[in-house]
């Protein structure tokens, strides 16, 4: 009996089909806003480079830093569907990766005014430049909105959490590890996009 | 019995099928192709391995240190490569950088953090130009950057997990070892270049 119970999960990795778990509900906009940054390198590192820093805030900062990402996000979205979109909003995201992989690689601490301007300019660039790129494909523009600034929010959530829940040496020095990796890739980025103009 | 299941594991690795949940959108073969550069050439592999199996050897703060400093310098190095500045004699300093860091380890030398740095960061140039050359050819230049620049992250990782034997019994002596073979694979390295 037990044997058997072992031989069926093995017997069903044999069997996989295509995932059924999501049907139509019409919620396209709201998937496509919440995981625009996973299929675009530039802007999910930019939103991680963010995170990061917000997570070697000390104090109310990392909140505010946060709350600032997401809101400028949602700010230069609204801004991009009322025909606000500048094409120098594209460097937003390479600008993010410049100015904040520096900051985690370091380890640098600003002001929780200075830090929370500086995550809501990146928010508005980031925002913008995301929706102007994707302005004909959203339908409901609600819920793009709402997805999008859900993916700013949650991903400065979820940094925050595991750092405080490993709260070690070798987390610190992880984070910073990955700071100077977005620096890297912001400058490299940076480079090939300016030559390209 | 758990021999058996044990068996039964291993062999299910050789029966893998493509995976049928995930239609094919690529965030792209630029990302691969970055990401493989650094793995499937041995110079830049066994370089990287060195620089993290030398942050071990060297202990705190190097060991952070090391693997911080050199994609930022690396970077600037992709710059020049991708801006077509002419650096000569890059190939030649790669391999030397085999050579040398796995001299570095199999000696076990201890230099000051600053000079290791200095070190380390000087060969990052030529490395990261090697990969800016690669680059302006390639389709997704972001996914490639960021391919190569988190594939030598990780493989200055394992070099700092490598490094971690010094914690075994006779772990230096094997690290140093690993030193040795590093450096002597770049000797046979130098020697390809030199034949042509």
């Amino acid at each position: 009996m037990m044997r058997a119970a072992g031989v069926v999960p093995f017997a069903l990795l044999f069997a996989a089909t295509p995932a059924q778990a999501h049907g139509n509900a019409n919620l396209g906009d709201f998937y496509a806003g919440l995981f625009q940054p996973l299929f675009h390198f530039e802007y999910l590192l930019g939103a991680l480079a963010i995170a990061l820093w917000s997570t070697q805030q000390a104090g109310r900062a990392p909140f505010a830093i946060c709350a600032g990402f997401a809101g400028g996000v949602l700010a230069g979205s609204i801004a991009a569907l009322l025909g606000q979109n500048p094409a120098s909003a594209a460097w937003g995201p390479r600008i993010a990766m410049l100015i904040c992989g520096p900051l985690v690689a370091a380890r640098v601490s600003l002001p929780i005014a200075a830090g929370t301007a500086l995550a809501v300019a990146a928010g508005l660039a980031q925002g913008n430049a995301a929706t102007g790129a994707e302005l004909s494909q959203i339908a409901r523009p609600v819920l793009w909105l709402l997805g999008l600034s859900s993916g700013a929010a949650l991903l400065g959530a979820y940094a925050n959490a595991a750092t405080q829940r490993f709260p070690t040496f070798w987390m610190q020095v992880g984070v910073r590890v990955v700071g100077s990796w977005i620096t890297a890739i912001g400058l490299l980025v940076s480079v090939v996009a300016a030559r390209a103009r | 019995m758990r021999r058996g299941a044990h068996f039964v594991a291993l062999a299910l690795f050789f029966f893998a099928f493509a995976a049928q949940a995930h239609t094919e959108q690529s965030t792209g073969g630029g990302f691969l192709t970055g990401f493989l550069h650094p793995v499937t050439g041995v110079d830049h592999l066994l370089a990287m391995l060195a620089v993290g199996m030398w942050g071990a050897q060297l202990g705190m703060p190097a060991i952070w240190v090391l693997p911080v400093a050199f994609p930022l310098v690396m970077a600037i190095g992709g710059v020049l490569g991708i801006a077509g500045v002419p650096l000569p004699g890059a190939e030649p300093a790669i391999v030397l950088s085999v050579i040398l860091l796995g001299a570095m380890i199999a000696f076990g030398r201890r230099p000051p953090l600053v000079l290791a740095a200095a070190l380390v960061a000087f060969f990052a140039i030529f490395h990261g130009y090697a990969h800016g050359r690669e680059l302006p050819n390639q389709a997704n230049a972001v996914d490639f950057c960021a391919g190569f620049v988190l594939a030598t992250g990780c493989i200055h990782l394992t070099g700092i997990g490598i490094g971690t034997v010094t914690k075994l019994p006779r772990g230096a002596q094997m690290l140093r070892a690993g030193g040795t073979a590093i450096a002597l694979t770049g000797c046979l390295l130098a020697w390809r270049l030199a034949a042509g």
